[in-house]
């Protein structure tokens, strides 16, 4: 009998080894990674249960299962995501995890709405807002109001395309230190092509690259953005300096690119261009 | 309790456990027998790469590198191509994979995931310069940079990670055989270029063998025929980028060919897509017959019988074609020929050169099981290495990945082109149109139909269907945003939990990812879907035609600066 409890024992993993919280959870999202998802709720239950009063711990907990219970395929239920996440606001308010959360929250709003085609809708807009109000210095709020410009610029009307472009240019004035520099160039890039303004599109483009390069910690590549660079200077801003300059980066530091063809081609192009402008 | 009744009542479970006994010590005792004295680490490396020259590479440079470091061994698991994927996923699923293993043989989305569980990133490896390449051009270079695609092909976008190590290139090209095709044309020199290639041809097709056989000028197959329009009749439409590029990347996608029929910018009798047609039409008398009915098995053994001259080939076949021609008759090895530029019919519409799209491939990755990953690491320093890529291809007879390292002799004739011209014709758009086109293609390869006949079929199946295709390219495109939030929250919880240090690197990928996959991932291919929607256009102006405002611009700053 106790030689058939102690196989039995040896044959379950873990029973026999105590789990603490930051073991629980890195397990959880172990889990959550490999979609073993069953796995995972029952992972993050135990934390929840082990981290009881700890209210860091709690709300950690409760936020990863809230997210496997949001993002599980099959077996999804946002409404106890819903639920979940807001425990964990209530668990640590000000928290980063509280931060994430409310977003999370957000973004299950946002989904449902673009799946029935309503992309800019009031629910979406003010979910987002509820995160920027909350939490406007946390990286969670920042991603918050560029989903909430993005969403604007989704669907490309010259309406809903200037507000956002003024919004996030006024957001990189306010947050000369966001790690979302990059991200917020590139919606204002892209509500300046929407409103035909090619100048300043160009202009976001080289700001966008600028913040791109200050903030990388690995390497990038940059193939994409200096063609895209070099081919609206020269078509749509007639600025043949700053096209030559990018399509001699790309040839000089993307010599197996597919494009050097055609960079070639355009550098030859626009001597031409000016030579039948000139006298 | 007595013997017999506990072997009886424990027997099952004791056969169990003495298996399992017998099995592990014979792996264990069968691996430590490979392995030579003084060794105390051994390093495995699986690939599925049973081409003539592979092993032997594996093992010439496993032997250079023990004389470098005499306690390592390197064992080869080299597994049948067919079975490859399996062994992959059960290795890593259990625990027990090669340290070193070739990447591949998997659907994109489930390599992917492979990628994020079993196998170590090599970011933090890939800005140092590679130990090996001191002494020579390509010392203190970061490893990264002395790869010929600056390691573009071990690079993951949907991980921001470099994960594998590229060994090798790979190319297409013509393959002749030059004793028959001396005999057929009494000429020594190759094709120079299409009118001449087209006239060699006809001269070989106008003869028989001795058994009155006519000879087939081009041994090809449904597998082959792909390689002949791909690079020889495809990059004649490269004019259509300059009107079809809407989001200016380069490439014309498949949306926006579909944008451009859509909205009148351009029809099938767009001169450079009836030229890539025409060309099509003039190479498949010179292929046989049923050509689209055929193996790749089957164009080979036309090509060995010596009743065809030239057969496409990419690098990976060069050398089994070697073999199988050895002591019966010559290689040659030749580019696809261009047309001239005075040719009559496609001189003006091919604007260059042809792309090689040549990325690094073969790449290998260390598994996280691995015991020894400084190790592996560097035996993958090693064969990366200038000296080390050059002689581990000198043995398979491929084209090195890093750059500097020396051809092969018997590959003269692959040195990739990078500068170049490429096809922008892709003109399905889902699972029906992809059907249809193949149908009709195929009778057009076998001269059943006309150029205006198989565009005139398709474009009306193509108006009928491909507005739903479009319409589920969209929805497709949404379906996946649960698998990208999926991926930014593991990557996010990652970064909140690791310290300090870690986590920055985590969190910039975590941004980078969340910024291209989520946030704007939506808004180019709004703009495309507006353009399809407002409907058809007259002189519209085209992506890479300079607007009359900018010309404008450039001519107050020509004015400014006289």
């Amino acid at each position: 009998m106790r030689f058939r409890a102690l196989i039995l024992a040896g044959l379950l993993p873990g029973t026999l080894v105590a789990e603490t919280g930051t073991e629980l959870l890195r397990t959880g999202w172990e889990q959550f990674r490999l979609a073993d998802f069953n796995l995972a709720v029952k992972t993050f239950d135990r934390d929840v249960t082990l981290a009881g009063t700890n209210s860091a711990e709690r709300a950690q907990a409760l936020y990863g299962l809230a997210m496997t219970w949001a993002l599980r395929r099959p077996g999804e239920d946002p409404a106890k995501a819903v639920e979940l996440y807001r425990q964990a606001i209530v668990a640590a308010p000000a928290s980063e995890t509280a931060a994430w959360s409310l977003l999370a929250i957000a973004r299950l709003t946002h989904l449902a709405a673009t799946l029935d085609d309503t992309q800019d809708s009031a629910a979406v807009r003010q979910a987002y807002q509820d995160v920027i109000d909350k939490f406007p210095t946390q990286p969670a709020g920042e991603e918050a109001f560029l989903f909430q410009q993005a969403a604007q610029l989704a669907v490309p009307r010259a309406g809903t395309a200037r507000p956002a472009v003024t919004a996030v240019e006024e957001f990189l004035q306010t947050h000369p230190h966001s790690q979302y520099r990059r991200a917020a160039w590139t919606l204002v890039a892209h509500g300046y092509q929407i409103l035909g303004e090619p100048t300043h599109r160009l202009s976001a483009l080289l700001q966008m690259l600028q913040a791109a390069k200050a903030e990388a910690l690995l390497p990038v590549y940059h193939a994409g953005d200096y063609w895209s660079i070099a081919t609206l200077a020269e078509f749509e801003c007639g600025d043949f300096a700053v096209a030559r300059e990018y399509y001699r980066k790309l040839i000089a530091d993307y010599p197996t690119d597919q494009r050097i063809f055609l960079a070639k081609r355009e550098l030859q192009h626009m001597d031409e261009v000016e030579a039948g402008l000139r006298p | 309790m007595k013997l017999r009744q506990f072997l009886r009542q424990y027997s099952p479970l004791l056969a169990v456990a003495i298996a399992y006994v017998w099995s592990a010590v014979a792996i264990c005792s069968y691996r430590a027998t490979q392995a030579p004295p003084g060794t105390t680490v051994t390093l495995r490396i699986g690939h599925w790469q049973l081409e003539p020259g592979v092993r032997e590479g594996f093992d010439a440079l496993a032997a250079e590198y023990r004389k470098l470091h005499p306690e390592v061994y390197i064992v080869q698991d080299a597994v049948p191509e067919s079975t490859y994927s399996q062994w992959l996923t059960t290795q890593v699923m259990g625990g027990t994979a090669s340290d070193i293993i070739e990447s591949g043989g998997l659907p994109g989305a489930l390599m992917l995931s492979y990628y994020s569980r079993y196998f170590l990133p090599l970011n933090n490896y890939i800005g140092q310069p590679n130990p090996y390449n001191a002494g020579t051009p390509l010392a203190g270079e970061p490893w990264r940079n002395t790869f010929k695609d600056g390691m573009r092909a071990g690079y993951i976008e949907e991980l921001q990670s470099y994960m594998a190590v590229p060994l090798a290139q790979f190319a297409y090209r013509i393959v002749y055989n030059r004793d028959l095709y001396h005999k057929l044309t009494g000429r020594t020199t190759p094709p120079q270029n299409y009118r001449d290639f087209v006239a060699v041809c006809e001269q070989i097709r106008a003869q028989h063998d001795d058994q009155g056989r006519p000879y087939v000028p081009i041994a090809a197959s449904s597998y082959h025929i792909g390689m002949w329009d791909t690079t020889m009749c495809e990059p004649l439409t490269f004019a259509a980028v300059r009107k079809l590029d809407f989001n200016r990347d380069g490439n014309v996608g498949s949306d926006e060919f579909y944008a451009g029929i859509r909205t009148h910018r351009i029809g099938f009798d767009f001169p450079p897509f009836a030229a890539r047609f025409q060309m099509l039409r003039e190479l498949t008398p010179f292929v046989p017959v049923g050509v689209t009915g055929l193996g790749r098995d089957e164009a080979v053994f036309l090509f060995a019988q010596q009743r065809s001259v030239f057969i496409t080939s990419g690098t990976w076949d060069a050398q089994s074609l070697r073999e199988q021609a050895r002591g019966t008759f010559a290689i040659g090895v030749l580019n696809f020929p261009p047309p001239a530029k005075d040719d009559p019919e496609f001189g003006q519409i091919l604007e260059g050169p042809v792309y090689d799209h040549t990325t690094a491939g073969m790449p290998f990755v260390i598994t996280r099981t691995c015991q020894h990953p400084d190790v592996a690491l560097d035996f993958l320093q090693f064969l990366s290495s200038q000296r080390g890529n050059a002689e581990f291809n000198r043995h398979i007879g491929w084209i090195p990945s890093v750059r500097g390292s020396e051809l092969p002799p018997s590959l003269a004739g692959y040195e990739p082109h990078f500068e170049g011209v490429y096809g922008a014709m892709p003109m399905t758009l889902g699972g029906d149109t992809n059907v249809k086109w193949q149908q009709l293609l195929a009778l057009f390869l076998i001269n059943q139909i006309d150029y205006p006949t198989l565009t005139a079929q398709y474009l009306a199946f193509y108006q009928d269907h491909a507005p739903q295709e479009f319409a589920e390219m969209q929805r497709n495109r949404q379906r996946v945003t649960i698998r990208e939030e999926q991926l930014m929250a593991g990557l996010r919880a990652r970064a909140m939990v690791e310290d300090p240090k870690q986590a920055a690197t985590t969190w910039f990928r975590y941004r980078q990812l969340e910024t291209d996959r989520l946030l704007v991932r939506d808004l180019g291919p709004s703009l495309l879907a507006k353009l399809v929607s407002d409907g058809p256009v007259t002189n519209a102006p085209d992506p890479y035609e300079i607007t009359p405002a900018a010309l404008a611009n450039v001519r107050r700053q020509l004015g400014g600066n006289r």
